[in-house]
């Protein structure tokens, strides 16, 4: 009888021991297996230009459907931008040469809310419904950034308050001052020159329309932290698109990258 | 009757030794049976009764051959019996607070039901046969001519201690036994292994009598009310509520700072009788002293109420905690971490981000030199801060001080150091290979790629649950939810193998595949923490604006970091709320801006009651030369104490720290006062004496009488003649008779 419990107890024991070390290595399987993928899937860069694909507002012929402005200056200006970026800072952005370059969203889309800094163009001629609105201030609200670019004069200005005001019916836009810190993350941006269209430049002015002086204006949240940076009346797209053409100016190029780097790093510390 | 029956007492026969008087050989006895055996039964095998017949017929003529020849080789009992006159017994009456309750209306106090119980003939007959020397105990032992002399309502009842003083009479007389007559509540903790060790030293048995009902009867007690002695300003507190009940279902509590109601919430009860243990939550406020009273509802029809409600005191540092966050590249998680953080009163976040390879932007700073490097350029810089993170930053970009510095920091200083998983964040930053490396909760790996991207769910293990980390709501299956509901996580980081002492509190799930996710371990004075992942930022951006999750989680997540980092001048009570106990104790540390011990500091001490009366306060070194010190103050009145201990350091500015702690009178009598008869019997068992119930002290005194302690003398007691002997012989005889003549075999 003795015999037989001593037996039963080994058996027991046993079994118990190969029930801990399956659960073990079932542990430490659950683990390599994680560090597996981990280690296959390299991280993706921190920082993507999101470009806010929108539909046109038939303002000069872009009707809603339509013709594509938000496509302008893609992708040759996300192509040397990000290149700008890489070389300027220590932002982890795409590699151009690898990564795809162009990254439109929707506003309604889910995957926005993966890309904490939205870039939309010619935004005289954008139209965003009140889903849309509504989407892009939840976006704002929650810490996302925009900034919009290449719009000249009261005509295109009126184009483009007419959906900004459906994002923020209760919010002004107002002037940046020189002394915001936007202006001073990373360099002191205190010469406010007028940034250029690249057909402007060829007829020899630096307006378009009558959007003779340029303007850095902004949208703040209810902390004081800049949400939307406006560039009125200046084609920062441009300026990148075309940073490998002999004809633009140089030092606009680089003040150009100085901005958008600017913004990008306010953007990713406020 | 049994002591006529057996001719002796059954006290005599617990206590003493079977023997036979006749000095014959034993075996000889056993012989004369096995013969006797053979006789019967050759006797009743020629007579043929048949198996069943014969065995009845046999036993019985054997059970009166075998008892007839036992009583011829004359049994006694040997005894050692007190001496008559000579000895001195014990009889040691609690007469503390909790002995002045009625445990029924219009029942007697526990005390009197003692005296009565003792004053019949029990101490009579102790009296017979040895000298009674009566004591009364609460928080001290003094001797009474009369039972009648106590009085009960004392503050405090030391058992262990009446029992030390009580027993080294046997040092100066014959102490035979002592009687302790108690509730067993040994409100002082005077009764410990301790003083069970030295009374079992003593070797005088202690006869324990047990007082009141072993079980509270409709009463609720409010045992434990648990909070931090410190927290700080705009933290959550989370309070630990223990109520001991019978039959209710539930009742409310409510938590009142200083008076003002600050919490409440409805406790239901687990089973029928016993502890349910509830966690409270309610906000810290602004500095200053938290005069805490937590008070459970009175259950319908309960009697004792004094017991329902606790004090704690807790004080709420306004000293803003500040937090080092050095990232080494512009990161979202950064953004996000630095917006959590934004108009917090408790903490101040000073943070570096190293945005192009040569210049750090500042987030925070108070001096516009600070972290200008990217990295704190003293020691002292560095210490001056209460918890340090760093981001994605390779251990390359200090220098070897810095890593010493980072090291100490934690050790000596006593800080907590979180790193975040990023391309040049933990193994992948060399972080396994320097100074630090062994500090940290986990073996880093090195040489690897261990950062990268995987979609996983965080969630709480046990230590989280319980952690302040893992509350992002009030209840346990809210917060169970509000963590699943989470937005997946997007990275991670491979921690490599943990450490023996980590703790692991979050897990990154996916699928049915889990990894460590937030790990931390104490090291020195301070604590290491790894979070394997940096893009909780997801959480803010994929959730409703009006979410708190994240915010919560990172301001908790930081607040627990940094509030125990110790400063440089630190005193804590021994114990919040003393309780029937002038002797307050208070320890504390004086330490140079370095943290080393402050050798040359001058210390002046002083408390002041709530009345604004000065309290006689002294302060001892440990002699050790580590900063420590002792703090005594004598606390007479009870009431809200603040005590502040200022160092002046020669040549530097002073420091001081403060703390508040509450003396309260005639509260431990009220709590625990059912009979406490695991500990009474233990007591009895230990010492060789006995466990006795109020109603039921008849044989105490033979008890006493058979001890084998004091002046004894040893007695044989013939057995021979006892009339149980005979009427067996005449009953065996009788059965056989009968038998027989039932069975017409005669």
């Amino acid at each position: 009888m003795g015999l037989r419990v001593m037996q039963v107890s080994r058996q027991l024991g046993l079994a118990s021991a190969l029930a801990l070390c399956a659960l073990l290595s079932g542990a430490d399987a659950s683990i390599s297996e994680m560090r597996a993928t981990v280690a296959t899937q390299a991280p993706e860069p921190e920082f993507r230009l999101a470009r806010l694909a929108y539909n046109g507002n038939n303002f000069d012929g872009f009707d809603r459907f339509g013709r594509t402005s938000w496509t302008t200056d893609a992708p040759d200006a996300e192509y040397h931008l990000s290149q700008g970026i890489r070389r300027l800072s220590r932002i982890n952005t795409i590699d151009p040469d690898r990564d795809e370059v162009v990254l439109p969203v929707q506003p309604l889309d889910k995957e926005l809310l993966r890309y904490p800094f939205l870039y939309a163009v010619e935004v005289g001629r954008w139209y965003l419904d009140d889903q849309e609105a509504a989407a892009m201030r939840e976006y704002l609200l929650r810490g996302g950034f925009l900034m919009v670019d290449d719009f000249h004069g009261s005509a295109q200005w009126q184009g483009f308050m007419e959906s900004m005001q459906r994002i923020f019916p209760d919010r002004e836009v107002v002037e940046i001052p020189d002394d915001h810190e936007v202006f001073h993350v990373l360099y002191d941006l205190d010469q406010k020159t007028q940034i250029p269209g690249v057909a402007a430049l060829r007829s020899g002015s630096t307006y378009e329309q009558d959007g003779y002086d340029p303007h850095w204006r902004g949208v703040f949240d209810d902390d004081g932290r800049l949400m939307v940076a406006i560039n009125f009346n200046m084609d920062l797209g441009d300026a990148w698109e075309h940073a490998d053409d002999p004809g633009y100016p140089q030092p606009l190029t680089a003040l150009a990258y100085r901005f958008a780097i600017g913004y990008a790093l306010y953007s990713m510390t406020h | 009757m049994l002591q006529f029956l057996l001719g002796a007492s059954t006290w005599a026969f617990r206590s003493g030794e079977l023997a036979f008087g006749r000095g014959w050989p034993t075996w000889l006895l056993v012989l004369a049976i096995v013969l006797g055996i053979g006789a019967v039964s050759f006797t009743l095998w020629r007579k043929q009764l048949g198996w069943p017949r014969a065995l009845v017929i046999g036993a019985l003529q054997v059970a009166f051959l075998a008892l007839a020849l036992v009583l011829l080789w004359r049994p006694v009992l040997n005894v050692e019996q007190v001496r008559d006159r000579q000895n001195v017994v014990a009889v040691v009456v609690d007469d503390s607070g909790s002995m002045n309750s009625a445990d029924a209306v219009d029942a007697p106090v526990r005390r009197a039901q003692a005296v009565t119980a003792l004053e019949g003939e029990v101490l009579q007959q102790i009296g017979a046969h040895s000298q009674v020397r009566l004591f009364g105990f609460s928080d001290r032992t003094r001797p009474v001519e009369s039972l009648e002399e106590l009085q009960g309502g004392a503050a405090s009842t030391r058992v262990g201690e009446a029992l030390d003083t009580v027993t080294q009479m046997a040092a100066s007389v014959p102490l035979a036994a002592v009687v302790l007559v108690t509730d067993g509540a040994d409100t002082a903790d005077t009764l410990n292994e301790a003083a069970l060790s030295r009374l079992m030293a003593a070797g005088v048995p202690v006869h324990t009598v047990g007082v009141g009902p072993e079980q509270p009867q409709n009463d609720l007690e409010l045992e434990q009310l648990q909070v931090p002695a410190n927290t700080v300003a705009g933290a959550t507190v989370h309070a630990v509520v223990s109520i001991r009940h019978q039959a209710q279902k539930g009742s409310r509590l409510r938590i009142y700072d200083a008076g003002k109601l600050i919490a409440a919430q409805d406790v239901k009860f687990a089973g029928a009788a016993g502890l349910t243990t509830v966690a409270v939550e309610f906000p810290a406020g602004d500095a200053g002293v938290r005069d805490l009273r937590a008070v459970v509802d009175t259950a319908t029809g309960e009697q004792r109420t004094a017991n329902n409600e606790r004090q704690a005191v807790m004080e709420v540092d306004g000293r803003r905690r500040a937090v080092l966050y050095i990232e080494g590249e512009p990161r979202w998680e950064y953004k996000f971490i630095r917006r959590a953080l934004e108009g917090n009163k408790a903490l101040r976040l000073a943070s570096a981000v190293r945005a192009t390879p040569n210049r750090f932007y500042r987030q925070g700073i108070t001096d516009p030199t600070d972290l200008e490097d990217g990295f704190p350029v003293t020691q002292k810089e560095l210490f001056g801060y209460d918890a340090v993170i760093l981001g994605s930053l390779e251990a390359a970009a200090l220098s070897t001080d810095q890593h010493q510095w980072l090291k100490e920091y934690v050790d000596r200083r006593g800080g907590s150091l979180l790193m975040l998983a990023g391309r040049d964040g933990l193994g992948d930053g060399g972080w396994g290979r320097v100074t630090i490396a062994p500090l940290l909760p986990s073996k880093l790996p090195g040489g690897t790629r261990t950062y990268g991207m995987r979609t996983s769910q965080a969630q709480l293990t046990a230590y989280g649950r319980e952690s302040n980390i893992g509350k992002l709501a009030e209840d346990a299956a809210g917060n169970e939810q509000a963590w699943k509901d989470l937005p997946a996580l997007a990275d991670y980081q491979d921690p490599g193998p943990l450490r023996p002492g980590a703790v692991v509190l979050l897990e990154a799930v996916a699928g049915d595949a889990a990894a460590p996710l937030l790990v931390t371990q104490r090291y020195g004075r301070g604590s290491t923490w790894l979070l394997a992942t940096a893009s909780s930022w997801r959480w803010q951006m994929q959730l409703p604006k009006e979410d708190q999750r994240h915010e919560t989680f990172w301001r908790q997540m930081l607040l627990t970091l940094a509030a125990p980092t110790p400063s440089q001048v630190s005193l804590v009570p021994e114990r919040a709320v003393y309780e029937d106990d002038a002797a307050v104790t208070l320890e504390a540390e004086v330490l140079d801006e370095a943290f080393n011990p402050a050798a040359d500091a001058v210390l002046t001490v002083e408390a002041v009651s709530e009345s604004g009366a000065p309290a006689p306060a002294r302060i001892e070194p440990s002699g050790r030369g580590d900063g420590r010190y002792t703090v005594a103050v004598d606390a007479r009145d009870p009431g809200l104490y603040r005590v502040r201990l200022v160092a002046a350091a020669a040549g530097g500015k002073d420091s001081e720290a403060v703390a508040h702690l509450r003396r309260a009178d005639g509260v431990r009598e009220q709590f625990g006062s059912w009979q406490h008869r695991p500990m009474l019997e233990r007591i009895a068992k230990d010492t060789g004496g006995r466990y006795w119930s109020l109603d039921d002290l008849a044989g105490l005194p033979e008890a006493i009488r058979y001890s084998s302690v004091g002046l004894v003398e040893h007695r044989t007691i013939d057995l021979w003649n006892a009339p149980l002997a005979f009427i067996l012989l005449a009953l065996f005889k009788a059965g056989e008779w009968l038998l027989r003549r039932h069975w017409r075999r005669l």
